[in-house]
């Protein structure tokens, strides 16, 4: 089909970290405001050809917390902690080096493919920009690896496409030129940021099926962040939960879903409406809202909207403990791991506002 | 349903045996004219193109369709900010299309609009106070302290707190909390029905949770009725007595919520219902979606006949020739297909959701449902 090779043989699934990011910490200075604690301690590994989840609402640090490691934040973010691409530091490397891992091993596909696309190069210019600046090639072999990307996505009419400009592309087509670009160094890290979001469902089903099929015949490691529990439940190996800044539960997808431990994570999967679930019955859900990452709370961030909380969760910050192997989560008082809902029995409220 | 606008409250008695619709569309058709360099007509888009359907008092209506489908300019045509081609709006015996300006204010006390991002719609140098106070200005007679008392009222049924909220600006709220005062002032003049442009499609789960719950307190409170316009599937139904299904521009389905969901006779209503990735919160599976090849076509050049025939599984001949018309296949619930699918062997044309990890379909995988 393609004639494609990937420059690392695609590996067994779970053999090797491509990516290990240690303690990291980000934290914006503000003129005129307190700094702002976006991401406090973050701590995981990406391994070949498996993808990791990272969920949580906006705000939760997920977006920051992989830019950071892609040098895309600006001057006011003072990153901290370790990143590590198999063996070479992120953190701290400066632009000229930055430039090289960037599009080379590690790329990232945003949102919103119509921004992040250029209106007025066509498509094939844009792809041949990507495969010119990570391999010295001659023009004609950079057409033909350009429409070879195209097919790749499996966008239909690659040759004709070649020629076009954005605007004449649905939102689907665009985000898989996106995809096109960000394979065209075969990287060994894709970051997808809520790259499937701005489309619609039967397009994001085409998208996903196109991620996974990519993976298993490169190999690539994928950082999937979403919103979308249903969408990480059902494409992820692994599963990260981020609330204000840090993991708050962390395992293999099928384990934690099957036994959702910490509290925020149960309120996230009781406030999806159902469709099995009859219409007008009233959504679980908790109030308040995600807290100021201005003041760093001294206990656990959650405790404000959890049902569980006690004094403990006020003084000391729970910490990121495996209870299991593979399995970890940062609470004092879990929800017990077999359907347990007692959490969202007990309303605290903030602000003011009650569950409505 | 009676509605007493003199003291503000309503006064809603919601039984079964109002037959007469709220709302009444018929053969509503909206185009426009696109155009080239230079102004030059290069053709023109059928946004909507003759839809017909009612609203029951005291109901919620979902309407479901991907971009492009229509549903937003559905929604504009209905309240007449564009004016429509064709075809008729009923509401209280008077048709709004063709309706003067000065008519038409009248009736827009009854009819709001909540749309998806609260700050475009919220004026960022305005107080909430004034935001909310600023439909009773307009359309009622009550003077500055009958207002301020209305205003605390109505930020207290939305649930925020007036103490709080009053003296904010917009920028100070959160997604969620602008979202609410966006219901609030949408609320002020006690409307019949209260348009929901994807209105909580831009807020996080748990907010959007808190404000579904928010609506259907108010529903019930105030017997409004919504139309609820989302691309999501789930919270569309959550929220909705009937839905109708929209495919460029057309009407493809309309039907009882459970009975749509449980089984769809549209195969494009399928082919979305197919598409969600699920997650059940009891047993914590994952059902992986099921892609199906092919993009929308063009609304400039919508296929002839049937216009999902070009990516339906079941296409046939006919389908490009006759255009299907919306027919009751089962009470109260219309399908416009040549081939819906209420006929068994229907089924063998689609693939399976399959369970989040396998890489097969699964054997005997049941149906979404």
């Amino acid at each position: 089909m393609s004639t494609m090779t990937p420059t690392v043989a695609a590996p067994d699934k779970g053999s090797q970290a491509v990516l290990k990011v240690k303690d990291l910490r980000v934290v914006f200075s503000r003129a005129g405001a307190p700094p702002l604690h976006a991401v406090n301690g973050l701590s995981y590994e990406v391994r070949a050809g498996r993808t990791l989840a990272i969920i949580g609402e906006s705000g939760s640090g997920k977006s920051v917390s992989v830019r950071a490691l892609m040098g895309l934040l600006p001057p006011s973010a003072n990153i901290t902690g370790s990143a590590k691409l198999f063996d070479t530091e992120l953190i701290g490397m400066n632009e000229k080096a930055m430039r090289r891992i960037r599009g080379n091993d590690i790329a990232m596909v945003f949102q919103d493919p119509a921004r992040s696309l250029n209106p007025t190069m066509s498509v094939g210019a844009q792809i041949g920009e990507a495969v010119r600046m990570h391999l010295r090639i001659g023009r004609k072999e950079v057409a033909d690896r350009a429409v070879e990307l195209l097919k790749l996505v499996r966008l239909p009419a690659a040759e004709r496409r070649y020629h076009e400009y954005p605007h004449q592309l649905s939102g689907g087509m665009r985000q898989r030129v996106m995809i096109a670009i960000a394979l065209a160094a075969n990287p060994k890290v894709l970051i997808a940021d809520e790259a499937t979001t701005a489309l619609d469902v039967t397009t994001q089903a085409q998208i996903m099926e196109l991620l996974v099929d990519l993976q298993d015949r490169l190999g690539t490691a994928v950082v999937m962040i979403s919103h979308d529990l249903a969408l990480a439940a059902s494409y992820a190996d692994d599963v990260m939960v981020m609330y204000g800044g840090k993991v708050v539960e962390h395992a293999e997808t099928k384990a934690l879903f099957r036994s959702v431990r910490h509290p925020y994570t149960r309120a996230l999967m009781e406030a999806i409406p159902q469709l099995g679930v009859p219409s007008h019955t009233t959504l679980r859900t908790i109030s308040g809202e995600p807290p100021d990452l201005s003041v760093l709370p001294l206990g656990c961030a959650f405790r404000a909207r959890c049902g569980n909380a006690s004094d403990t969760c006020a003084t000391e910050a729970p910490l990121l403990e495996e209870s299991e192997p593979g399995y970890s989560y940062a609470c004092w008082h879990p929800c017990r791991a077999e359907g347990d809902t007692s959490v969202l029995t007990v309303g605290a409220s903030t602000k003011g506002e009650d569950i409505l | 349903m009676s509605t007493d606008q003199t003291t503000g409250a309503v006064t809603v008695v919601q039984g079964h045996t109002q037959v007469e619709p709220l709302l009444l569309v018929r053969n509503l058709v909206q185009e426009f004219v696109s155009r080239g360099p230079g102004g030059v007509k290069t053709g023109t888009v059928h946004a909507v193109s003759d839809v017909s359907f009612e609203l029951m008092p005291g109901e919620t209506l979902g309407i479901v369709g991907e971009t492009g489908s229509g549903k937003t300019t559905l929604a504009r045509s209905i309240i007449q900010l564009d004016r429509p081609r064709s075809g008729e709006v009923m509401f209280d015996d008077q048709n709004l299309v063709g309706m003067s300006k000065r008519q038409l204010k009248k009736i827009r006390a009854n009819m709001q609009m909540v749309y998806q991002d609260p700050f475009g719609s919220l004026n960022p140098r305005w107080r909430i106070e004034d935001v909310v106070a600023e439909p009773l200005l307009g359309y009622t007679a009550m003077n500055s302290a009958d207002r301020r008392v209305r205003v605390r009222e109505l930020l207290e049924m939305v649930g925020l707190s007036p103490d709080a909220y009053l003296h904010r600006r917009p920028m100070e709220l959160s997604g969620g909390q602008a979202q609410r005062v966006a219901i609030a002032r949408a609320i002020a003049l006690n409307p019949k029905i209260i348009i929901c442009d994807e209105a909580i499609s831009s807020l996080d789960v748990l907010i959007q949770a808190q404000v579904i719950n928010l609506f259907e307190k108010l529903r019930a409170e105030l017997g409004l009725s919504y139309l609820f316009i989302a691309h999501n599937l789930a919270t569309v139904k959550q929220v909705s007595d009937r839905v109708a299904v929209m495919y460029l521009g057309q009407l493809v389905e309309i039907g009882p919520s459970e009975q749509l969901y449980r089984a769809p006779l549209h195969p494009y209503t399928r082919v979305l219902l197919d598409s969600i990735p699920t997650l059940d919160p009891k047993t914590g599976v994952a059902q992986r979606p099921v892609a199906q090849e092919g993009e929308t076509p063009s609304p400039l050049d919508p296929p002839s006949g049937c216009r999902f025939r070009t990516r339906c599984p079941l296409a046939q001949d006919i389908c490009a020739e006759v255009k299907p018309t919306l027919t009751e296949h089962q009470r109260g619930h219309r399908v416009a297909c040549h081939f819906p699918l209420d006929d068994p062997d229907a089924e063998a044309a689609f693939a399976t959701p399959r369970e989040a990890g396998s890489r097969e379909p699964l054997a005997g995988a049941t149906r979404l449902t």
